[in-house]
């Protein structure tokens, strides 16, 4: 039976998103218990996949019995694993942040737990058609999850980040048809099979293939200059919804991504198009400016989500470098930035609905007002900036390292400049609140934060200080997957 | 001339990227809502014909396999592949268009430039 | 709409848009065709019959909430197929030792999903009229 279980997680997901709704409608009250017991359900499952593929190595799933050349394959290794476990415990969290906000919405579970499905199915899609019809169930349930908010800037946002998703939806399947009509497979390990004859035979539609697929997933990546759609939707939507965007599904496209890069078209298209450099200056140009702009932002939630311009480009810059502790600082980053920043967002949820404010200069004197809010978003921020035994940290180590395995040196400069930049926009933020005292007439309101929301908040944050500390347990399987990349 | 003939028998695939082309050009430099949602449909509708064209086969029957007669089928993976491409297009058209029908109760305007104009007057 | 020989068009032609729209649905697995577009088919019908009749003959016809319960029902109902696949010692949807004809099935449910979602996006779309 362990042999089904991706299929089961998947399935299990799907299931309960579709009889949320159902449940609702017929008795509201057990909505929370159907949602928190699924959560809960997903986290085991997602367990039981880590652990199945780190005992017995990568399984490959055919659904319907079709072998590989024909029909849907499906991976469980440990990436996959790995990624599944993340996302069910940080899903976990936030759904039990939503319980405790009180949202009254089934449609906003059933979303998320699509959502949680089509993820699943992204890392653990070994064709790039599924992958394609996965992400493309991503995006939708993604911009529904902004537009549920349903005020002018929330559906400004969501109509952005459709329209321009969409056009990166278009030129990934342009570049599937055109990878399709170049080698005859949909299935990551046989395209790689014929890679190398596609190459000599046919090296312009490669690259042409490689351009769109750089366009389309830097689109999902929000990777510097085509993150345009990033700030608008995450800064308008509601606030567990931008954890969640904004901690894992971007991330997810980039690990996809990246994926096919190294299965199908690494070391063999090096020869052909300079791919590690573009990326490269994609990457240092997304940190840099993506704290350029974090700094000069006034609302709390706009630098928030520029930030995240900023560190998607860490996460592709490690996987770009093509070398192991590269890699191993991507994954470290995947993994650590996933706490780091839903903690930064539900705890800034947490202090815009008892003040009401969202601007930065407006938080002076906060820290004594809500303390377990603030301790937890500050312990994200100094971890955000890199303070050793915080796990932010570990992460910017394995990426200087890995530049510096790579030959680059200006890498190592930009990383530790960057980290400058991040100090630049999160300090303020603590001092003013810490130090400052509130200007006269600007004394605060606070509504009292119950204990349910903020519980979530300084669970992500202790996280954020045990990864730190115990920062080898997601080596021993980051290890696992490294090896598994680089070895072909 | 060499290269007129070959492109003459490759015309399908030059039709589509033409329209793919005039899809996203048509999405980026319409203002209005409705126009760009046109342009993106082009866009959609262009790799569709460009999978189709990857998958036929000169004289191909519909791939149905019926009594083990001799016949030559087109392929039949890019046609599912279209078909699922169309059921996502179609539900990101209708989502859009969804989103954009609250946009004009929202703004009472259709034109990216006019929504942008009132937003900013809001914000100030 | 008050024209009165759409109307009487209307309703010469729904119930073969139907009876096609069945067809096809039924057919797909042998013919050109299948869930997707048979669905589509019977959805479209059902929203021209929205269209020219008024939307209170179509809400009458089906509630949101009778389409929201077709459609989990469709969805369950492919998922519950699809584990028949693994019960009978296959994969996932795997057709080897069925007694049934899966594909048949399948496309039931997906034309289900297929009709009820085009028709409830439909009523959503045009609720503000």
């Amino acid at each position: 039976m362990l042999k089904h279980l991706p299929v089961f997680l998947v399935l299990f997901q799907l299931i309960t998103a579709i009889i949320i709704p159902l449940i609702h409608s017929l008795k509201k009250q057990l909505t929370p218990v159907v949602v928190l017991s699924g959560g809960l359900i997903n986290i085991l499952l997602s367990i039981l996949c880590l652990y199945r593929a780190l005992e017995a190595g990568p399984l490959f799933y055919y659904p319907g019995g079709w072998e590989a050349h024909l029909g849907i394959a499906i991976i469980l290794d440990p990436i996959a694993g790995l990624m599944v476990t993340l996302f069910s415990v940080i899903f976990f969290i936030i759904l039990c942040y939503i319980v405790g906000v009180g949202r009254d919405e089934s449609w906003y579970y059933c979303l998320f737990f699509l959502l949680c499905a089509s993820m699943s199915g992204i890392v653990m899609a070994f064709d790039i058609f599924n992958l394609f019809v996965f992400m493309e169930i991503s995006l939708i349930t993604s911009v529904a999850l902004i537009a549920i908010k349903n005020t002018a800037s929330a559906i400004d946002g969501a109509f952005k980040y459709l329209i321009i998703n969409a056009i990166g939806s278009g030129c990934i399947l342009l570049g599937i048809g055109m990878l399709y009509q170049i080698t005859g497979f949909l299935n990551l390990g046989w395209i790689a099979s014929m890679i190398d004859r596609a190459l000599i035979l046919y090296p312009h539609v490669l690259t042409g293939v490689l351009g769109l697929f750089v366009v389309g997933f830097g689109i999902k990546m929000a990777i510097f200059p085509l993150h345009v759609w990033l700030p608008d939707a995450y800064s308008a939507a509601p606030v567990p919804t931008s954890a969640l965007l904004s901690s894992l599904v971007t991330k997810i496209y980039g690990i996809a991504f990246f994926r096919i890069i190294y299965i199908v078209f690494f070391p063999g298209i090096s020869h052909v198009v300079p791919l590690g450099s573009i990326l490269k200056i994609m990457a240092a140009l997304a940190i840099l400016l993506g704290s350029f702009f974090a700094i000069t932002q006034v609302d709390l939630m706009r630098m928030l989500a520029y930030s995240s311009v900023a560190q998607i480009g860490y996460i592709v810059l490690g996987f770009s470098l093509f070398t192991g502790s590269g890699l191993k600082g991507a994954f470290l980053h995947i993994i650590n930035y996933a706490f780091m920043k839903s903690t930064m967002f539900l705890a800034a949820g947490n202090i815009i609905r008892s003040t009401g404010r969202r601007d930065i200069k407006n938080l002076d004197g906060l820290g004594s007002k809500m303390p377990v809010t603030f301790t937890a978003f500050t312990i994200a921020a100094l971890a955000m900036i890199g303070i050793p035994p915080l796990n932010g940290f570990f992460s910017k180590w394995y990426l200087v390292l890995g530049s510096l395995e790579a030959n680059e040196p200006v890498l190592v400069v930009i990383i530790i400049l960057s980290s400058l930049l991040n100090a630049a926009y999160y300090l303020p933020v603590i001092v003013r609140a810490y130090f400052y005292k509130p200007a006269a007439g600007e004394e605060f309101k606070v509504k009292v934060v119950e204990p349910k929301m903020y519980i979530p908040v300084v669970i992500l944050g202790l996280s954020c200080i045990l990864l730190g500390l115990g920062v080898n347990w997601p080596l021993k399987v980051i290890n696992r997957s490294v090896t598994l990349l680089m070895g072909g | 001339m060499h290269i007129m003939v070959r492109l003459f028998a490759n015309i399908h695939y030059f039709v589509s990227l033409c329209l793919f082309l005039i899809g996203f050009y048509t999405l980026l430099s319409n203002s209005n809502l409705i126009k760009k949602m046109i342009g993106l449909n082009i866009m959609d509708t262009a790799v569709f014909l460009f999978l189709v064209s990857v998958g036929y086969i000169k004289g191909g029957k519909a791939p149905i396999i019926k009594n083990g007669l001799d016949v030559v089928y087109v392929n039949p993976l890019p046609q599912a592949l279209v078909l699922t491409g169309i059921v996502v297009s179609f539900s990101i058209s209708v989502f859009a268009f969804a989103l954009i029908i609250k946009l004009y109760t929202i703004y009472n305007s259709l034109d990216t430039v006019e929504i942008m104009k009132i937003r900013s007057k809001n914000d100030a | 709409m008050k024209n009165l020989i759409i109307k009487k068009i209307t309703s010469i032609l729904l119930p073969f848009m139907l009876m096609y729209g069945f067809y096809v649905l039924l057919h797909g697995h042998t013919s050109p065709g299948g869930g997707f577009a048979g669905g589509a088919i019977l959805g479209t019908s059902l929203v021209f019959f929205t269209i020219v009749f008024g939307h209170r003959a179509g809400e009458r016809f089906k509630p949101r909430l009778v389409l929201m319960f077709m459609v989990s029902t469709g969805a369950l109902t492919y998922i519950v197929l699809g584990l028949s696949g693994i019960v009978s010692g296959g994969n996932f949807l795997s057709n080897d030792n069925l007694p049934f004809n899966l594909g048949l099935l399948l496309e039931t449910a997906i034309g289900l999903v297929v009709a009820s979602v085009l028709f409830s996006l439909f009523l959503e779309l045009t609720r503000e009229e």
